[in-house]
């Protein structure tokens, strides 16, 4: 039960971007679970606002429910990464003695506001909302960094977005395998072979149209 | 004081939970057909005689129709049933071009057509809604059905969705322009008549129909709120009717971003640009019901009725693609 309150409070309370959050998930002692509970959420409620890629390429119930959760746990292993890069930075950079953990809880709790990102699945809004919740959690982020590795706002500026790039280039590089292995793994779990962008997309309508007007034009 | 601020605050709660729902559901029937999801839909059998399937051949028929003409509805539409005056618009249009076949049996904002009262886990509801609707009581629950068709324009309008819904809408209407005697690759033009919504979903559909029936598509906006949609590319012609007291055509102006003019490429400016836009004003007619343009108890200056009018102009530009149609004195029409 005082972990549901606390998971409800400190979300609360990094929504609205309060300094004091960052503090008091360092120092609750199931302060990593409720973080993982956030991140992992988020993940999901994210794919499903970006799920439309999985209804599309005809994804099965069943798998779509698998397709979510793997893509909330890969999401989980991308928060990991980016704290781990932020970390790494802090260190060798500034010579900080911060453990993991700190950092880990700071970028974790400031995943928040994308808890929201299954609002991206609305039509015509879905888009805006999402850029919207990206932007608040990244500040919810530099805040969270700047209070909990008691730097300026503009080296917690400068953490989150040489993290987020050392993450790239990471993911482009030595991490590529990785991501080819991501992508397999999305598409036996998925069990159709997926959509990947718009060309595909068109190509495959408008097959499925032809298909329509030659079989009218052959009962007639 | 401060309580009824609460409870405007409250009530302003609920609509903006209750829209987020609506938003939410909004694109399943969609998704979901594409997927599969709810299994094999049939398509709901339409009887030959369908009233609103006007000028159709006969099988041995060996006239060639020069035309074909498939009017998409506005949000208020709930079956393939048209309202009275649509009814009315359609019949009068029919007869004014005998050589055109015109289609408007189609319901636009579901890409099963299966209409809101029938087979669906809330057609009750919608049964209801619609009886209200057509007591002509203004009731909440009667708009109910323009607010549900007007998210489904929400998600042909959504860059991600679109495709799905617009390539489901063509199928329809391929469908029923080949039953009804279109020959793919004839060339025979087609044009779209999208009132309200069903400009957009006229926008969409167009690169489809285009493409696999390789036809000249021209769509007539009836009152059209339309996005900049990337539909507008393979538009030979768009023909913009609106009336001065029609405050809902301008909202697309306003709500697509496409169409503001600080975005020159887009695919909106570009049809303006290109010379493939007409703005044709239809004097002091009003968006929907009394004094609409479909109102055959209003009437302008000169004494025609606004009905009338709208079949005149209508049926005008259908002939200005139809040489061989009548050779008649076509309107002015203004180039913006």
């Amino acid at each position: 039960m005082e972990t549901v309150v606390s998971f409800w409070q400190l979300v609360l309370e990094a929504l609205l971007l309060e300094g004091s959050a960052f503090i008091d998930i360092q120092n609750l002692g199931r302060g990593s679970r409720i973080v993982l509970l956030i991140v992992f959420l988020a993940g999901f409620s994210e794919a499903l606002g970006q799920s439309v890629v999985l209804f599309v390429s005809r994804v099965k119930p069943r798998r779509f429910v698998a397709s979510l959760l793997l893509s909330a746990g890969l999401y989980a292993f991308s928060y990991g990464f980016w704290a781990f890069s932020i970390w790494l930075l802090d260190r060798l950079l500034f010579d900080s003695a911060q453990p993991f953990a700190v950092v880990a809880r700071t970028v974790g709790l400031g995943y928040a506001p994308r808890l929201f990102g299954f609002l991206g699945f609305m039509p015509y809004f879905g888009g805006p909302v999402l850029l919207v919740l990206s932007l608040w959690s990244l500040l919810a982020i530099v805040i969270g960094v700047s209070i909990s590795l008691k730097v300026s706002l503009w080296q917690a500026v400068l953490y989150s977005a040489l993290g987020w790039l050392v993450l790239q280039i990471s993911l482009r590089t030595v991490g590529y395998p990785l991501l080819k292995l991501t992508q397999l793994l999305r598409q036996r779990v998925a069990g159709v072979p997926m959509v990947s962008n718009k060309q595909e997309l068109e190509q495959l309508l408008e097959l499925s149209l032809s298909e329509v007007s030659n079989n009218e034009e052959t009962s007639e | 004081m401060s309580e009824i601020l609460g409870y405007i605050l409250s009530l302003a709660g609920i609509v903006l939970f209750g829209a987020t729902i609506a938003l939410l559901l909004s694109p399943l029937e969609t998704l979901g057909w594409w997927a599969g999801w709810f299994g094999e839909h049939p398509q709901p059998e339409k009887p030959l005689d369908h009233p609103a399937v006007l000028n159709v051949p006969a099988a041995n028929d060996e006239i060639e129709r020069q035309h074909f003409v498939v009017f998409l509805d506005g949000i208020a539409k709930a079956t393939g049933q048209n309202y009275a005056d649509v009814q009315d618009f359609l019949e009068r249009l029919a007869r004014q071009l005998p050589d055109t076949v015109v289609l408007g049996d189609l319901f636009p904002y579901a890409v099963t057509n299966h209409p809101l009262t029938e087979h669906r886990p809330l057609s009750r509801f919608w049964r209801f809604a619609l009886d209200l609707k057509l007591s002509g009581r203004p009731t909440l629950l009667g708009f109910s059905i323009n607010i549900r068709n007007l998210l489904q324009v929400a998600v042909s309008a959504d860059r991600r969705y679109g495709p799905i819904y617009h390539q489901g809408e063509a199928r329809l209407i391929l469908r029923d322009l080949l039953m009804n005697g279109y020959k793919s690759g004839s060339g025979v033009p087609i044009t779209l008549i999208g009132y309200s919504g069903g400009g957009q979903i006229a926008l969409g559909v167009t690169p489809y129909l285009k493409r696999i029936l390789h036809a000249p598509v021209d769509i007539i906006s009836l009152g059209g709120v339309m996005s900049s949609d990337r539909g507008l590319r393979d538009v030979r012609h768009l023909y913009y009717l609106a009336g001065s007291k029609d405050v809902v055509q301008r909202l697309g102006a306003v709500f697509f971003p496409g169409r503001w003019p600080i975005l020159p490429h887009s695919s909106w400016n570009q049809l303006v640009r290109q010379g493939r836009f007409s703005s044709i004003p239809m004097g002091p007619i009003g968006h929907n019901g009394k004094g609409s343009y479909v109102d055959a108890q209003a009437f302008l200056a000169d004494g025609s009725s606004f009905i009338d009018h709208t079949v005149k102009v209508v049926s005008d530009i259908i002939c200005q693609h139809s040489p061989h149609l009548h050779d008649r004195e076509l309107l002015y029409i203004t180039d913006i």
